[in-house]
């Protein structure tokens, strides 16, 4: 006796064509997104980290200002404002890019006092813009203090002394 | 003869139900991105202000107020920790397969008791010395941890405001000296 054929489209699977049942799956996705909206909001700073600095870690829990003027400092270049100003060879400054006291760095210091006399005029024009001479420094965890050094005395001399280290916060991400 | 089948039995099925495929693409894009923009959260600053010539007549002040301060300084030297006060009294910690971070920790904690209203720390690394060790000295003398003497325990009503900060700060306020 020949089997009956069993009929097209009653299986174990979804009378719809047996497709994924993708409902329960979006809510998961979608309660996963308002979480990470949430935390976006947080972090409306803008504030952002360059992709080839390894910043120190620390304990810190203080937040990073709203806006300010950003210094990186890689293993390959000095950045400003999103700027390539000059190159960093075998961890330091070559001589041609610094001052005759060995330590300002010339480039640098140029690109500062631009920037600080735009924030200048922009103040005379607006009484709520007020210059702070606030600078946030990222640098590379591997980075010595001799060129650190150099950075921060450029920093200081064209007004920028409010300086702020960026550190990425051991309580936030294990090391 | 046989019935003409109803106008009913010819219409075709409806799906009435959403195409979900598409959101989930919409959904799953946005996730992604989010989890990348996730990736700043996780930075946090230090303040560490630069020492500024005294040009007015109130910063004049401000800084000859200072004098008389207790000025602690730590020298990080390849080899290890020098601190010092102005007030006298020397401490070398010398490096073995690390910093010592915890001895330090102690030793500014005992300074801080004699004067518990100064939090000013000036720091003078070594040329060689890399960015990790400095934020890490940094990290040691900014706060009493718990089991410190002269650690206070936070109320709860002030756990979430500002003024948090100012509980059990040791020496938080660094700069960096021999710029």
């Amino acid at each position: 006796m020949p089997r009956r054929k069993r009929k097209k489209g009653h299986g174990n699977f979804s009378a719809h064509g047996g497709g994924l049942m993708l409902t329960s799956m979006l809510d998961i996705l979608t309660t996963m997104l308002f979480f990470l909206l949430q935390n976006y909001s947080h972090v409306a700073s803008s504030f952002n980290v360059a992709g080839d600095i390894q910043l120190p870690p620390s304990s810190s829990t203080q937040s990073p200002p709203d806006s300010s003027l950003e210094l990186l400092v890689t293993k390959k270049a000095i950045i400003l404002d999103d700027k390539e100003l000059l190159p960093i060879v075998n961890g330091d400054i070559a001589g041609e890019h610094l001052y005759k006291d060995g330590v300002t760095i010339v480039t640098l210091a140029q690109a500062l006092q631009q920037h600080k006399n735009r924030s200048k005029y922009v103040e005379s024009r607006n009484s709520d813009h007020k210059f702070s001479g606030m600078i946030v420094l990222q640098a590379d965890k591997d980075i010595n203090y001799r060129l650190i050094k150099k950075v921060i005395y450029t920093a200081g001399i064209t007004d920028y002394v409010m300086l702020k280290l960026a550190v990425l916060r051991t309580d936030a991400r294990p090391q | 003869m046989p019935r003409k089948s109803s106008e009913r039995s010819h219409r075709m099925k409806v799906d009435n139900d959403l195409n979900l495929t598409a959101l989930m693409d919409v959904v799953c894009n946005l996730m992604f991105f989010l989890l990348m923009a996730a990736n700043t959260i996780a930075v946090a600053i230090i303040d560490a202000p630069l020492p500024k010539v005294a040009a007015t007549a109130e910063e004049m002040r401000v800084a000859k107020d200072q004098e008389n301060q207790l000025d602690v300084i730590v020298r990080i030297r390849t080899s290890g920790f020098n601190i010092s006060t102005n007030q006298g009294g020397s401490l070398n910690l010398e490096k073995t397969d690390d910093y010592q971070y915890i001895k330090l920790h102690e030793y500014l904690v005992g300074i801080h008791q004699k004067n518990t209203k100064n939090h000013n720390l000036t720091i003078i690394p070594e040329d060689e010395v890399s960015y990790a060790v400095i934020i890490k000295t940094i990290d040691a003398a900014r706060e009493y941890n718990s089991g410190d003497a002269g650690y206070q325990k936070l109320p709860p009503d002030i756990a979430d405001r500002p003024d948090a900060q100012n509980f059990n700060r040791l020496f938080s306020d660094v700069s960096f000296g021999g710029v």
